[in-house]
């Protein structure tokens, strides 16, 4: 356990770390749409705020507040006007935290399981939570009860909005397709072109289609109309030999139309879907040290892509997790922030 | 002169004042001067004087005043010691001088201090000694050594031997106590020896010092308390396993004369039982009530306890069955086994004593044989009646049978017999007629109904009548139909020429003569008597009988419909199946009756086996048919088929024959997925559940803190 600290591995990119680190692992990231606010939720219960500012080449970010869940919060997600943050986890709830108005985190959102996923809609103004309860609930944050209670077929692992359409990933590699002009009806239910459990779901910013990421190191990009089939394809990533690991995050530059994917073998990667490129492939952070007994995976739990100014700035965040054979978790995790 | 030292000192005086006149003249001392030196020389004499004078005095008072103090010492200590003063100073017979006084007092004070020693000595021994006692007697286990007080001022003998007084009763308190504790502890050791306990241990438990032979022992009222307590309570407990002994002895030899139970083997207790009227005190025989000899008593005990109730089991059952022996002669309904077998259950639970219930059944056995006393001539008659019963049904199979007037081996007898029957069946009506009657004036007698095997033998009769109006109504029917046919024979002749008669079956030469040896072995069955060992199923089958009313019969009943298939070929089967059928009394309905049935509603299919029997007849059945009546007939008859046993409602369907080919899709949930997905997802859903990483860790972390939280 001690030979862990291997340091200069886990920042081999020479990255930005956001301080202080939260205690246990980062489970999802989310940037305000209008600040430089970033908000990262993690496993020790707590939901945490630092603002990110720039001066010339280096970056500094400072930790602003930070609230508190019962229970591992997993997922969160911005207002779109900024104005607050949701975040949901294993204690069932989701709680909206007015930030800038600097209010205490209301409840907002119930579920009979934890709530894995979360996103805001903007265009009719209401907050989608997904759980393990296998439902997809819709909630108007003035609200007790929700909107809309939609059933899946199966527990909820990942979802992506990108108005008006709504992709869901399920466990037994379903994935529901919705219109949200329509959210009572499935809009289209498909089996994963992945073989194996889908892992995270980012549809395309031009809301033909999206992507799937399975545990299996691979991605399938899928298009939603028929007659854009044959662009449909898979690609592996995240392997190392004969080691496959396991695709995490997904999720697309907001300008570029490229995608970013982060994987259990503590490596991020850019790639092309139109003209199958990958676009750059980062130095892998942390290999497992202790080699036998600790196989100890990085996983990058989110990535995203944020413009201020000119320069493309990337968060990623790690979490480094020991394997669950020795039944005791070491973690670290560290926000970073580097500059491309 | 010079002896007298006075005189001398006289001379010298004069000598002196002479020298000092000498002196004085020579000197020339004046007058004055003289008388003035001569005055403070006689002053200064005068002074010697008075000093001496007063010391003489002050010797004379301490002289007095020794005397004062030995005589009242000397007072004191004769006072003490209770005697008369020897010495009584009075002053009139003053002796001498104070000194020769005092001389004469000093040794008397020393004898009497010496006698006072000597008494005050004996006066400590005496104390100590009673002091010692009263210790030992009080309890107080350490002898605290403290001079005992003595009352200098009472010495006297008197007190003395009040004093020994004191000390003999106490020396006999002593020995009482000791001979106390020592019976106590006979008693004890007595107890102890019979009830096998160890002595030592239980002295000790009273006080540890009782145990050492040679050591004091604690001869305190709380250590005779407590060993007369103990003493006592051996006692009650001698007392009371003497009395449960005796119980068990007493109980021993009652089981011991219950069961004959050889002298041999009553004397390996008869150290047991002679000590059965002894009383408490006469019990001394070593361990004789230990808690082993109790225990191997009881256990004695209760072997001849079971034995004795495994024979009473015995008794009951063998009861139980003489019972159930009259009742199937008798043709009564015996108690039901289920009833028998709980009270077997509950005798051996020990709920109910077995002689209870043997004593029952004795009355109920008598009860019975009363009863079958006044039943037997009647029974008689019901024999008889069922006897000629068979024999009508023998008749009347015989009389279907077309081939009966061939001639073969014994077909003579069966003529005969045949004969015979006519006659008895002629008699018949009358026979039911008077045995009708009798059974009515017996059931007025009693008051209850006549009951042969729990069917009222009134109803069974008035059955009887009813199926034999209803069979002579059909025999008329079929003479008209055998006419019509023979007519239409006639004219089918007329028109196509001679043909075989199809009332001739093809198999005519196979058909089993059943007419000549049918009905012995059926007998068994329509008595019933064959199967009393069972009785409840043969009276559930009786029940059934009369429900079904008539309409089933056993397998004999397949076979007459088997027997003569061309005379029923014609018939509607469903009428047929409606018409209530000919049934032979009391035959008890076999799992045939549905396959019979069957049978009946498909003739045509049945024709060309027509002629097997019973046993073929189901496995006739039992092959696949096709015949989409025989299914509409089945589900007609489910109700029926409810109350058949679960193999023949197997055999009964026959539907398995149907084309397994039109395929039926186990779970067809429609989705929208193409085909290939289809395939690829449904041997997915039979994996296990899937976990995410987020929900393998969650648990993990539950995992691990829920022993910390608890």
């Amino acid at each position: 356990m001690a030979t862990f600290g291997a340091t200069t591995n886990t920042n081999p990119n020479k990255s930005f770390e956001v301080t202080p680190s939260p205690a246990d692992s980062i489970s999802s990231l989310s940037f305000s749409p209008r600040a430089d606010i970033l908000v990262a939720t993690s496993w020790d219960n707590q939901v945490r705020c630092w603002e990110i500012s720039r001066s010339g080449n280096s970056l500094a970010s400072a930790p602003k507040a930070s609230i508190s869940h019962d229970q591992p919060v997993l997922c969160s997600a911005w207002k779109d006007d900024g104005t607050a943050v949701f975040s949901g986890g294993c204690d069932k709830q989701a709680k909206m935290w007015p930030l800038l108005s600097g209010g205490q985190p209301v409840t907002v959102a119930m579920h009979d399981a934890p709530i894995v996923d979360m996103a805001w809609i903007p265009g009719m103004n209401l907050l989608v939570t997904g759980s393990w309860d296998k439902t997809l609930r819709y909630w108007d944050t003035r609200q007790q009860t929700p909107v809309h209670t939609q059933q899946l077929p199966d527990k909820c692992y990942a979802l992506s909005v990108k108005h008006p359409l709504m992709v869901v990933g399920t466990a037994d590699r379903n994935l529901i397709v919705f219109n949200l002009q329509n959210p009572q009806t499935e809009f289209k239910r498909i089996v994963s072109p992945l073989k194996y459990q889908t892992r995270c779901v980012t549809a395309f910013p031009d809301q033909q289609g999206f992507l799937v990421g399975s545990i299996e190191g691979r991605v399938g990009v899928h298009h939603l109309d028929d007659s854009q089939q044959n662009k449909n394809f898979t690609f592996k990533c995240h392997r190392d030999g004969n080691e496959i690991y396991s695709v995490n995050a997904l999720n697309f530059h907001p300008v570029q139309g490229t995608f970013a994917t982060a994987g259990s073998d503590g490596a991020f990667n850019f790639w092309d879907k139109d003209s199958k490129q990958r676009l750059k492939a980062m130095s892998r952070c942390s290999q497992p040290i202790p080699a036998v007994r600790l196989t100890m995976m990085g996983r990058y739990m989110h990535m995203r892509r944020a413009m201020t100014g000119a320069k493309v700035q990337r968060i990623t965040t790690r979490q480094l997790l020991k394997a669950a054979s020795s039944c005791t978790c070491h973690r670290k995790a560290r926000s970073r922030r580097s500059q491309e | 002169m010079a002896k007298d030292p006075i005189l001398q000192v006289e001379t010298t005086c004069g000598s002196l004042l002479y020298e000092l006149q000498i002196i004085w003249d020579e000197v020339g001392e004046t007058e004055t001067d003289r008388d003035k030196m001569l005055l403070e020389l006689e002053r200064e004499c005068l002074e010697v004087y008075r000093r001496k004078v007063d010391q003489a005095n002050r010797c004379r008072a301490q002289l007095r005043q020794a005397i004062a103090d030995a005589e009242a010492e000397l007072a004191s200590i004769c006072s003490a010691m209770g005697e008369r003063p020897v010495h009584i100073r009075q002053s009139d017979q003053s002796v001498g001088s104070l000194k020769l006084e005092l001389g004469k007092i000093l040794p008397e004070l020393e004898e009497m201090q010496k006698r006072k020693m000597e008494r005050r000595n004996q006066f400590l021994l005496v104390l100590e000694e009673v002091e010692n006692i009263t210790n030992d007697i009080k309890g107080q286990g350490e002898h605290v050594l403290s001079k005992p007080p003595i009352d200098e001022t009472d010495l006297s003998m008197r007190k003395l031997e009040e004093l020994n007084c004191h000390l003999q009763a106490l020396q006999k308190e002593k020995s009482d106590r000791v001979e106390t504790i020592r019976k106590h502890l006979c008693t004890l050791y007595s107890h102890c020896s019979v009830l096998g306990m160890d002595f030592n241990e239980v002295v000790s438990q009273v006080n540890p010092t009782l145990t050492d032979p040679e050591g004091p022992r604690s001869l305190s009222d709380h250590t005779i308390d407590n060993l007369d307590a103990a003493v006592q309570k051996l006692r009650e407990v001698k007392i009371q396993r003497m009395q449960k002994l005796q119980d068990l002895a007493t109980t021993m030899l009652e089981l011991w004369n219950l069961m004959d139970t050889p002298i041999e083997e009553q004397q390996e207790y008869q150290h047991i039982t002679c000590n059965i009227a002894a009383s408490e005190h006469e019990i001394t025989q070593a361990n004789s009530l230990s808690e082993d000899f109790i225990k191997y008593v009881e256990a004695e005990v209760v072997r001849l306890g079971e034995v004795k109730a495994s024979k009473m089991k015995e008794l009951v059952v063998k009861k139980r069955s003489e019972l159930e022996e009259i009742c199937r002669k008798t043709h009564m309904l015996p108690v039901s086994d289920s009833a028998m077998d709980q009270t077997i259950v509950a005798i051996e639970s020990g709920i109910v004593d077995a002689t209870l219930v043997l004593e029952h059944l004795e009355q109920h056995i008598s009860k019975v044989k009363e009863e079958a006393l006044s039943r037997k001539e009647i029974l008689e008659k019901v024999e008889k009646w069922l006897s000629a019963c068979d024999e009508e049904s023998w008749l009347e199979e015989y009389n279907r049978d077309d081939n009966r007037y061939n001639a073969g081996r014994g077909a003579h007898l069966t003529l005969k017999r045949a004969e015979k029957a006519r006659n008895l069946v002629n008699k018949l009506p009358v026979m039911v007629e008077a045995l009708a009657s009798k059974t009515i004036v017996w059931e007025r007698e009693k008051g209850i109904e006549f009951l042969y095997d729990g069917i009222r033998l009134l109803s069974m009769l008035e059955e009887y009548n009813l199926l034999r109006q209803e069979r002579e109504e059909e025999h008329r029917r079929q003479r008209d139909h055998k006419k019509l046919q023979g007519q239409l024979i006639a004219e089918q002749e007329a028109l196509y020429g001679s043909k075989p008669s199809p009332s001739k079956p093809l198999g005519g030469k196979k058909a089993p003569r059943m007419s000549t040896g049918g009905t012995a072995t059926n007998r068994r069955l329509s008595l019933g008597a064959g199967m009393h060992q069972t009785p409840k199923p043969n009276k559930k089958a009786d029940q059934r009988q009369v429900q079904v009313d008539g309409a089933l019969s056993t397998g004999r009943r397949g076979l007459d419909v088997a027997g003569l298939p061309s005379r029923k070929q014609s018939m509607n089967p469903c009428e047929q199946l409606q018409s209530p059928l000919v049934r032979k009394p009391f035959s008890p309905i076999s799992t045939t009756v549905v396959a019979s049935k069957a049978n009946i509603a498909t003739p045509q299919q049945l024709v060309p086996n027509s002629k097997s029997n019973a046993v073929n007849e189901i496995s006739s059945f039992a092959t696949p048919v096709k015949n989409n009546n025989i299914i509409k007939k089945l589900e007609e008859e489910k109700m029926m088929m409810m109350m058949q046993t679960p193999k023949n409602v197997a055999s009964m369907i026959p539907i398995p024959s149907t084309p397994a080919t039109i395929s039926v899709p186990m779970q067809t949930a429609p989705t929208p997925l193409n085909n290939n997905n289809n395939a690829r997802f449904l041997p997915e859903k039979a994996e296990v559940i899937e976990y995410s990483f987020e929900e393998r860790r969650l648990a993990f972390m539950l995992q691990s803190e829920s022993p910390i939280h608890v």
